[in-house]
C-alpha cells in the first residue's frame, strides 16, 4: 500500500517536472526571436529567398573553381614529386604525411560543400513569410555549416604553404649534397 | 454433346495463340515501363542522397556562364614523375606550384560569414536582454 502511494507520488512529480520543462522550453523557444525580428524575416522574405538563390549559385561556381584548383595541384605537382622522390629512392616521409592530409582535407572539403549546400536549399525551401523561428533556427545551422566549410578551405591552404617549406627544406638539402659531390 | 466452338467463340481469322501473344505482348510493355520508372525513382533518389546533386553543376540553372569557362585555371605545367631530382627541378617545382596557388588566393575568403549574416539578410539585432 505504502509503495504504491510512494510510486503514485513518483510519477505525478515526474510528471509536473516534465510539463513544467516542456513548457519552460517552449517559452524559451517562443522568445527567440523578437516581435521586430520575426517582422523583418515575414516581410523580406521575397528578397531574402533571392538572394539566397543568388548565394547558391555563386557557391557552386565557388565550389567548382577551388576543386579544380585543388584538383590540379594535386595530380600535376603534389602526386608527382611525391612519386619521383620514390622512384629515385629518396622517399621523403613528411611530403608523404602531407600528401596525405591534403587528399583527406580535401574529402572533407567535398562532404562539407555537400552538407552546407543540403542545409542551404532546405533554408530555401522555408516558408519565411509564415514559419520565421523555423526558418531562423535553419539559417543558424546554415552559417554554422558555412563557417565549417570556410574552415576547410583554410586548413588545405596552409597545407599547401607546409608542402612548399617542406619542398624548400628538400631543396636545400639536395642542395647540400650536391655541393659535397 | 455440346460443341467445342460454342464454348470458345472465336473468330476464324483470330486464332488463340494470337490473342495470348497480344496480351503477353502488353504485359512485356507494362513490365518494361515499370522497370523503367523503379530504377529512374532509385537512381534520382541515390544522386539526391548522395549529395551529387549538390556538386553537379550541370542541372539547371547552375550551369556555367560563357565568360566563367573563360576564367578556369589553366594548367599547361606538370611536375615530370622521373629522372633524377636535383635542385634546380625543385626550383622549377616550386615557381609553378606558387603560380598554381595564386589561383586560389585569387579567391578572397571563399565561403566568407557575411553573406548569411542577420545584417546582409536585413533581419535587424536581437534586443539587448533586460536586467
Amino acid at each position: 500500500m505504502v509503495t504504491k502511494n510512494i510510486s503514485k507520488k513518483l510519477i505525478a512529480a515526474s510528471l509536473a517536472v516534465s510539463i513544467f520543462a516542456g513548457s519552460f522550453g517552449f517559452v524559451v523557444k517562443a522568445s527567440a526571436l523578437s516581435e521586430e525580428q520575426n517582422g523583418a524575416i515575414s516581410q523580406n522574405c521575397a528578397t531574402t529567398k533571392q538572394s539566397l538563390k543568388q548565394l547558391q549559385k555563386t557557391d557552386a561556381r565557388t565550389r567548382s573553381y577551388l576543386g579544380s584548383a585543388y584538383e590540379s595541384i594535386l595530380s600535376n605537382y603534389i602526386t608527382p614529386l611525391d612519386l619521383r622522390l620514390i622512384n629515385t629512392g629518396q622517399p621523403n616521409a613528411s611530403l608523404t604525411t602531407l600528401h596525405s592530409s591534403i587528399i583527406d582535407v580535401r574529402k572533407d572539403f567535398v562532404a562539407k560543400y555537400t552538407s552546407y549546400s543540403q542545409s542551404l536549399e532546405e533554408l530555401i525551401n522555408i516558408d519565411c513569410y509564415n514559419h520565421q523561428e523555423e526558418f531562423y533556427s535553419k539559417l543558424v545551422e546554415t552559417r554554422e555549416k558555412r563557417a565549417e566549410l570556410s574552415a576547410a578551405t583554410t586548413n588545405i591552404r596552409n597545407l599547401f604553404s607546409e608542402h612548399l617549406t617542406d619542398v624548400r627544406r628538400l631543396k636545400n638539402s639536395l642542395g647540400g649534397k650536391n655541393a659535397g659531390q | 454433346m455440346q460443341d467445342n466452338k460454342d464454348v470458345n467463340p472465336v473468330s476464324p481469322e483470330e486464332k488463340p495463340e494470337d490473342i495470348k501473344g497480344g496480351r503477353n505482348l502488353l504485359i512485356l510493355g507494362i513490365v518494361s515501363v515499370g522497370i523503367a520508372v523503379t530504377t529512374t525513382i532509385v537512381s534520382l533518389v541515390v544522386y539526391h542522397k548522395s549529395g551529387d546533386i549538390y556538386l553537379d553543376r550541370s542541372r539547371p540553372g547552375f550551369l556555367p556562364d560563357e565568360e566563367e569557362v573563360m576564367q578556369k585555371p589553366e594548367t599547361t605545367y606538370t611536375f615530370p614523375s622521373s629522372g633524377v631530382l636535383t635542385a634546380g627541378d625543385i626550383d622549377e617545382y616550386i615557381t609553378h606550384f606558387e603560380e598554381a596557388v595564386e589561383v586560389i588566393d585569387d579567391l578572397p575568403s571563399p565561403f566568407s560569414e557575411s553573406p548569411l549574416s542577420d545584417e546582409s539578410l536585413g533581419i535587424p539585432a536581437a534586443p539587448a536582454p533586460e536586467e
